[in-house]
This record gives structure tokens, C-alpha cells and sequence, in this order.
């Protein structure tokens, strides 16, 4: 079974992919819909999203999972396999509509098989050897990804205006609180991350991946409405899109495609870590790492080819489901983190005296074999 | 021993009658004594003047190791053995056995010398400026080499055999308190555990070596000069020289090293960091030039700019093959050319060069069969393909399996290869050390000798990307003085 310790620096990028990836496509043109070309709503999910993950370091920083050890079964096992179905499902979900992105950007004559089928291959592989694997991959693409984001808002020939961005309460609080939550499937991408692991725990990287990923979401949403303004709503992917209009584009020709191999990559990267995630939680339950990954790969792509894309898009975008979403993410870190604050106090409510409450109160700060060296 | 004629033909037998095998009858000190060699395999001056001569000189020779050792010039300590199994493994290795009448044991003396050639300049590492030295097919002299690097008793050579017809001498070289004891007996253990009939050459221990058996890429470095082994030992590397070949294998391997060259480090960092740089944009451009180009023309060609699509169609017009299929051919072509080159004679080879270059290439692109454009991409990506020279094959089959990718899937393909190609990379590890490293994971301390290499006075740690002991290699300049 691979290992799920990686490096606080890797973490930090993964929280980047995730942060961007489908943030930065689809979502700016869904809620410009809802609720126009205004900061509030991407300001609420990043505010929430930034929350989420505070919970879920906290969670790895206390020992995570492995030092649960199996321990409150029955509420461990429903939590799992919860766990498992939310990120299957958003797995199977994204993995669809980049699929279809794919198809309208750059491959009309595919056919939709060909495209699921090659898709999968590269992010299986890395699902299926593990966190480590999607880390040191990350790691390696992120200067490529950052450099490509860089040039194509460096160099963007349009009229930027920010005046385009309306002010912020043009609807009720409320209103946007409603719409934003509705978006759940875009949210609580945090929640994989609960299987980690990390080493060198006291250099800040986690907490600078968090704060510089959703600042940078946040900016681009800006510069994107500024870009675009009311036109958002047509717009589609918006990471690739941005590209379209570059000063270099007469000399190096329609720079779109660095917006596709950055964006490809970073979609590559995060489906793998949503379905790894799948796969850890659901090994959790049926002990075996090969089956569960069999199950959750075999079945999110026969359910893809089955389901038709139309179904796809209408679904993703109802708000019933996003509230769902939002909650049951929500609800699955809250949830790990009562277990492990519980088992944590059970332990330091011991009793014994001496050596014996030395023991448990070590136990109680080493909790997951996180020594204190290594905090 | 009962009778020497008897014991002579007892060993003739377990020759079976070879015709190579030598016996030499002679009077020693009185005494009847038999010398069995093979032919070819001694100094046979040395044998006649250090060993025969001092024998039937001899007035009185009783048969013990004493008494030979003290009657006979030969330096070395005589090695007696109790059996006749032991003595004939000895007269196969090409030693000398000598038999004494009247005594119970054998005696062996180790006189070898084989055809051996002389150390010169590895064709595939020649350098500007640098040593020239190579190895050599011989494990002594390629000991040798090393030894007169690294003049410290912590130096170990740890002498095995392998093959179980061949008795293959292997050696594996570390330096004590610098390599990982771990990685030290892996090593020691896989070579332990060959059974096999026979090692030819080092390659064979490689694939034993290696961490994965089906991996694409080599997981054990190579090397010809004891310059750079001596280097990679010095840094905790642990090293394996196979008699009867000239490449040394090193352990732990990093996809950086196949981008280091001893010339780098004699000279200035800056023009080291840039070679590093093109010598990367080479296999880039091995791998993904030919599959880039096949996917912009025949896929994205809406993404190129104007002029240049204006210049690539003009040449493309009336291409009787389709773009993947044309790509293809010229591939092909240019590999069945590098194979018959590197197979023919040298005098040939010029020839087959102006064959393949004009004759070929021309002929085709005037005869419109391929565009000059591909004939372009696949001499550059040919040039690319030897900045990395250990690993012509493996880039040589990935930039054929991205083509075919490209050609089928276009850019989305080709994206997709990379992203594989790097989620494969990240997947290796050799002896505990990511594969990818300094780079995946980011090994801050270890960047001063990566794409961007710093000078040798700042290196003064050794690398933490792989296993080994003793992170100090030298005291910061400013601590000395």
C-alpha cells in the first residue's frame, strides 16, 4: 500500500490545483448567471473554502486518520464510505465536463469514448500509485503551470476594465448566499486531502499554499470580469480563454493551447487526487486498495460513458444538489475531526497515576506517531 | 595424493581433454612435481624463470607450502588447497597448480596475464577538457584506476563471483562512513542472488540491479571514466565493476545525472548550468518535437501563427503521404539508418552518412514522397536525441510511442504523453531515492548541482536526494580560515 506522507510544500501546490482548476473554467460563467459579474459569490466560496481547509490541516496536524486506527467503527465505516461516494462523485462529474472541454476545445471529429477512455488512463495511474506519485507530479508541472498563467495574463490584449466588476450588494446577502451555496460541487476540496499525511510540518507552506491559491482564484475572477464583464456568461472555460488574446498571439499564433496544457495538466493532477481519495476511503472499509480502486475507476467510467452530457450539465448546476454537496463535505471533516478530538480527550481523561499518566499524556501529543520532532 | 600421473590425468579429464590445457613434467629438489596451466592465460616468461627454474634448481624440496614458497621466486603467498575440485577451479581462473609428489595437498600460484587493451579514451565520453582515462574489459586494472583516486583505507572492495559457468569476478566499491549501509548490502545481496549460467558484461548485473524490471528507464548508472565513478562514490554512490567490460554501474541513479557530464564540473558553473539546459531542450525536443509538429499540422494548424502555416503548407503541398504517415516514415527511415551506421564498418560509415543524408533525404523531398519540414524536425530531434547519450533507446522509443499518440489523439495527446511520462517518472525510485529528484520531491540543498550548478567550493554537503552518510564534504570556504 503506497504511502500517504508527502511534504508540506507539495501540499501546499496540491491545494493550488485544486484551487484553480475548475474554479478558474467553469464556475466564473456559471455564477456570472446567477449573480452577475460581481466578486461577492466567488468571495463566499473562497471564504468557505479557506475555512474547510483550516479544519483539514488541523485534522492532518493532529495525526489524521492513522492514528484514528479503526477506532469508533461505526461511525468510521458510514464516514468512509460517505467520503468515498462524495468524491467519486465529483470525480465522475469533473471528469465529464473536462472530457466535453476537451472535445469542444481541441477535438470536434472524437468521438466522446475515445476521449473518457484516454483521459482516464493517465489519472488512474497516478490514483492508483498514490499521493506521492500525484505530489512529485504536481511539483514538477507547477512552475510550467504558473509560468503559462503568468505570460497569458501578462501579455492579455483586451480592454480590461475593472469597472465591469459591479459593486459588491447588488442583490441581498441572502440571495448570494443562496446562489453561491448552490454551487457546492465546486467547494469542499479540501475533503481528499483528509487521508494525508505531512512531513515537516512547521514551515508555513500549508498555510501560504491556502492564502496565495484563493487569492490568486480571487484575482482572476477579477481580472476576468474585467476582461469579459457581462459577456462571462458565454465564455466557458475561462483558464483557457483568457489566452485567446495575447500580444505575442501574431508571432506564436493562437495561444490557447498553453492555456489547454496548463489547465489539462492541472485537471489531470486533481481528478487523480479526488479519485485517490475515493480509493483510500473505500479501502478503508473493504480492506483491499486494488478492489476499491477497480470499483471506483470501473464505475465512474462506465457511468460517464452511460450518462449523456446534457444530463451531466443540467445536474451539476441544480442548487439542491450543490446545498448537498456543500453539506456532506462539510459534514464528513467536521465529522473526523469530532472523532479524533474525541479520542483525543478519552485518552488524556484516563486515569492511573505516574508512569501510567505520563504515558497517556504523551500518547495524547504524539497522537499518529507525529513525534514532537517532527511538529 | 596417491600418484601424480594419476592425479594429472584426473585433472585432464575434468578438462575433458582440452587441448589448451598445459602439464609440465620436471625434477624438483629430487622430487617428481607436475605444473598445470592453460594456455594463454600466464606469463609464461615469468613462469619459466620465477617457477621452473628455482625448482629444478632446487637441491633438496620437501612438499610443503614452506619449503616450495621459500625454493620458488613468486612474491605472492602460495595458496594450497585440499581437494582436487579447488585446484582445477584454480586452473580455470587461470592460475597455475602445481603438483609435488609425495604430498597431500595442491599448491596454487597466480601468474596470470591475459590480452588485455590498453586504457584509452571511451568513445562515448570524450571531453575537451578533463581526463581521458577510460576502463578497460580488465576488473584489476580498472581497480587499479580507482585506487590511485581515492588513496583512503575507507575505500572497500568487496570481490564476488557470479555466473556459474563463466565465475565472473565482480567487484562493489564504496567508500566506508559515506555510502548507505543499506543501499551497500542490496547491493551485495542482488548480486549475491544471480544464478545464471554465465555474465558477459555488466548490462547483465544491471537488470538485476534495477529496482523494476520492466522499467523504460535505466535505473543504474553507467559510466567508462573513473573520474566520474570516483565522483559519484565520493558523493555515497556505491559502485559495481564486472570483469571483461569496460562500463561501470552505479547506484543510486537520478534521471538528473544522465544530464551531468564530467566537463561540467572542469568548468565554469554558469556555462555548465547552460549545457545542462540544452543538453534537457535536446531530449525535449528528442521526445516531442516530431509529435508537437505532427500535432499542429495535422491537428491544431488553426494555432500556428499565419506566416509560418503559410510556409509549412507550401511545403507540404503535394506530399503524396498524409502528415502522420510521412512523419512515420522518415522516423523509421532515420533509425534504420542510425542501426546500419553503428553496425558497419567505420570506413563505411562516411559513405552512409552522404547515402542517408543526400541520396535519401533529398531524393524524398524532391521526389515529393516527405516534406522538407519533417525531414527538418527529425534531424533536429535526431541532434537532440545524443545530448543524452545513455539514453538514445529509451528516448529514442518514447519519441516513436508520443508520435503515434500525436497522430491518432493531436495535441491532446501529446499533453496527455507528458503528463504521463512525468506521473511514470515520479513513480520510479532507485535505492530510495526518488528518481525525479532534486525536482520531485524539491530538494533545496541539492539544486547547486542540478540544471543550475553552482561551483565545486559552495558544494560542500553531499547530495540529500539519495541515501548516504556523512552529509559534509568539505568546511565552508569561510570556516577555514
Amino acid at each position: 500500500m503506497p504511502t500517504n506522507e508527502i511534504y508540506n510544500r507539495q501540499f501546499a501546490i496540491l491545494i493550488f490545483f485544486a484551487a484553480m482548476t475548475f474554479k478558474l473554467s467553469n464556475l466564473p460563467t456559471f455564477l456570472s448567471t446567477s449573480v452577475g459579474v460581481n466578486m461577492l459569490a466567488a468571495v463566499m466560496i473562497t471564504v468557505i473554502e479557506i475555512v474547510l481547509y483550516v479544519l483539514v490541516a488541523l485534522f492532518i496536524r493532529s495525526g489524521g486518520f492513522d492514528s484514528l486506527d479503526y477506532a469508533y467503527k461505526p461511525a468510521q465505516y458510514p464516514l468512509m464510505i460517505i467520503i468515498s461516494l462524495f468524491l467519486a462523485l465529483k470525480a465522475t462529474l469533473f471528469f465529464s465536463g473536462a472530457a466535453y472541454n476537451v472535445k469542444g476545445l481541441m477535438f470536434d471529429q472524437a468521438s466522446n469514448e475515445l476521449i473518457f477512455l484516454t483521459l482516464i488512463i493517465p489519472i488512474a495511474f497516478m490514483a492508483v500509485k498514490g499521493i506521492r506519485v500525484i505530489a512529485r507530479t504536481a511539483e514538477i508541472f507547477f512552475p510550467l503551470v504558473v509560468f503559462l498563467m503568468v505570460f497569458s495574463i501578462a501579455f492579455i490584449k483586451g480592454n480590461m476594465n475593472i469597472n465591469y466588476n459591479l459593486p459588491l450588494l447588488t442583490m441581498p446577502i441572502a440571495d448570494y448566499a443562496k446562489f453561491t451555496l448552490g454551487y457546492g460541487l465546486w467547494m469542499v476540496d479540501a475533503l481528499p486531502f483528509l487521508f494525508l499525511s505531512l512531513k515537516n510540518h512547521k514551515l508555513p507552506y500549508t498555510s501560504l499554499g491556502i492564502a496565495f491559491s484563493y487569492f490568486a482564484v480571487l484575482a482572476c475572477i477579477f481580472l476576468g470580469n474585467a476582461l469579459y464583464g457581462n459577456f462571462m456568461v458565454k465564455i466557458g472555460n475561462l483558464f483557457i480563454k483568457v489566452n485567446a488574446f495575447n500580444y505575442f498571439a501574431e508571432e506564436l499564433g493562437n495561444l490557447q493551447w498553453m492555456g489547454i496544457l496548463a489547465w489539462l495538466t492541472m485537471t489531470a493532477i486533481y481528478l487523480s487526487t479526488l479519485y485517490w481519495g475515493s480509493i483510500e476511503a473505500l479501502t478503508r472499509v473493504i480492506k483491499k486498495r486494488n478492489l476499491a480502486a477497480a470499483i471506483i475507476l470501473v464505475g465512474s467510467l462506465i457511468s460517464v460513458l452511460v450518462v449523456k452530457e446534457i444530463l451531466i450539465r443540467s445536474f451539476i448546476i441544480t442548487p439542491i444538489f450543490g446545498y448537498v454537496m456543500l453539506g456532506a463535505g462539510s459534514a464528513c471533516i467536521i465529522l473526523a475531526l469530532s472523532l479524533l478530538g474525541l479520542k483525543k480527550h478519552k485518552i488524556s481523561q484516563k486515569g492511573g497515576s505516574g508512569d501510567e499518566r505520563k504515558d497517556n499524556a504523551k500518547d495524547a501529543k504524539d497522537i499518529g506517531g507525529l513525534k514532537k520532532a517532527d511538529l | 595424493m596417491k600418484d601424480i600421473e594419476s592425479e594429472l590425468r584426473q585433472i585432464e579429464q575434468a578438462f575433458l581433454g582440452s587441448s589448451d590445457i598445459r602439464i609440465r613434467r620436471i625434477n624438483a629438489g629430487h622430487a617428481m612435481a607436475a605444473i598445470v596451466y592453460i594456455d594463454g592465460l600466464i606469463d609464461r616468461e615469468l613462469l619459466e624463470e620465477n617457477v621452473i627454474k628455482p625448482l629444478t634448481h632446487a637441491e633438496k624440496l620437501s612438499p610443503t607450502a614452506e619449503s616450495i614458497q621459500r625454493s620458488i621466486y613468486y612474491c605472492e603467498e602460495l595458496r594450497v588447497k585440499a581437494n582436487r575440485e579447488e585446484i582445477i577451479e584454480l586452473i580455470a581462473e587461470g592460475d597455475i597448480a602445481l603438483l609435488v609428489e609425495g604430498s597431500r595437498e595442491y599448491f596454487g600460484l597466480s601468474i596470470r596475464k591475459y590480452p588485455r587493451r590498453a586504457v584509452e579514451e571511451p568513445p562515448t565520453s570524450t571531453v575537451f577538457k578533463g581526463p581521458r582515462e577510460g576502463f578497460v574489459e580488465d576488473i584489476k586494472t580498472n581497480l587499479a584506476m580507482v585506487r590511485r583516486r581515492v588513496r583512503s583505507p575507507n575505500l572497500v572492495v568487496y570481490m564476488t563471483k557470479s555466473g556459474k559457468l563463466t565465475g565472473t569476478p565482480i567487484a562493489v566499491i564504496y567508500i566506508e562512513g559515506v555510502a548507505s549501509p543499506h543501499v551497500v548490502s542490496k547491493v551485495k545481496e542482488r548480486i549475491e542472488n544471480i544464478n545464471m549460467d554465465g555474465i558477459i558484461d555488466s548490462s547483465y548485473v544491471a537488470r538485476y540491479l534495477e529496482e523494476k524490471k520492466y522499467s523504460l528507464f535505466t535505473e543504474v548508472g553507467v559510466t567508462e571514466k573513473p573520474d566520474i565513478m570516483t565522483a559519484k562514490i565520493l558523493e555515497g554512490r556505491v559502485a559495481v565493476i564486472v570483469d571483461g567490460s569496460p562500463i561501470v554501474l552505479t547506484v543510486p541513479m537520478l534521471l538528473m545525472e544522465e544530464f551531468q557530464d564530467s566537463f561540467d564540473y572542469y568548468n565554469k558553473s554558469w556555462r555548465a548550468s547552460l549545457l545542462r539546459f540544452l543538453r534537457l531542450l535536446g531530449a525535449f525536443f528528442t521526445i516531442f518535437l516530431p509529435a508537437v509538429y505532427l500535432a499542429f499540422t495535422a491537428h491544431a494548424y488553426s494555432m500556428l501563427p499565419l506566416r509560418f502555416l503559410m510556409s509549412v503548407m507550401n511545403a507540404v503541398v503535394g506530399i503524396t503521404f498524409n502528415a502522420p504517415i510521412e512523419m512515420l516514415v522518415v522516423l523509421v527511415l532515420f533509425e534504420v539508418l542510425n542501426q546500419a551506421s553503428l553496425r558497419m564498418p567505420r570506413f563505411l560509415g562516411i559513405s552512409l552518412s552522404i547515402v542517408g543524408a543526400i541520396v535519401l533525404g533529398n531524393t524524398a523531398v524532391q521526389a515529393g514522397l516527405i516534406s522538407s519540414p519533417a525531414v527538418l524536425v527529425t534531424a533536429v530531434s535526431a541532434i537532440g536525441l545524443f545530448c543524452v547519450p545513455d539514453q538514445v533507446s529509451t528516448f529514442s522509443f518514447l519519441r516513436m510511442l508520443v508520435l503515434i499518440v500525436s497522430a491518432v489523439l493531436g495535441l491532446f495527446g501529446v499533453i496527455l504523453a507528458a503528463i504521463m511520462l512525468v506521473a511514470y517518472l515520479s513513480n520510479l525510485n532507485s535505492y530510495g531515492a526518488p528518481y525525479l529528484a532534486p525536482y520531485a520531491p524539491i530538494v533545496l540543498p541539492d539544486m547547486k548541482d542540478s540544471f543550475l550548478k553552482d561551483g565545486v567550493p559552495t558544494m560542500t554537503k553531499r547530495p540529500y536526494s539519495f541515501p548516504n552518510r556523512n552529509r559534509t564534504r568539505q568546511r565552508h570556504p569561510d570556516q577555514n580560515s
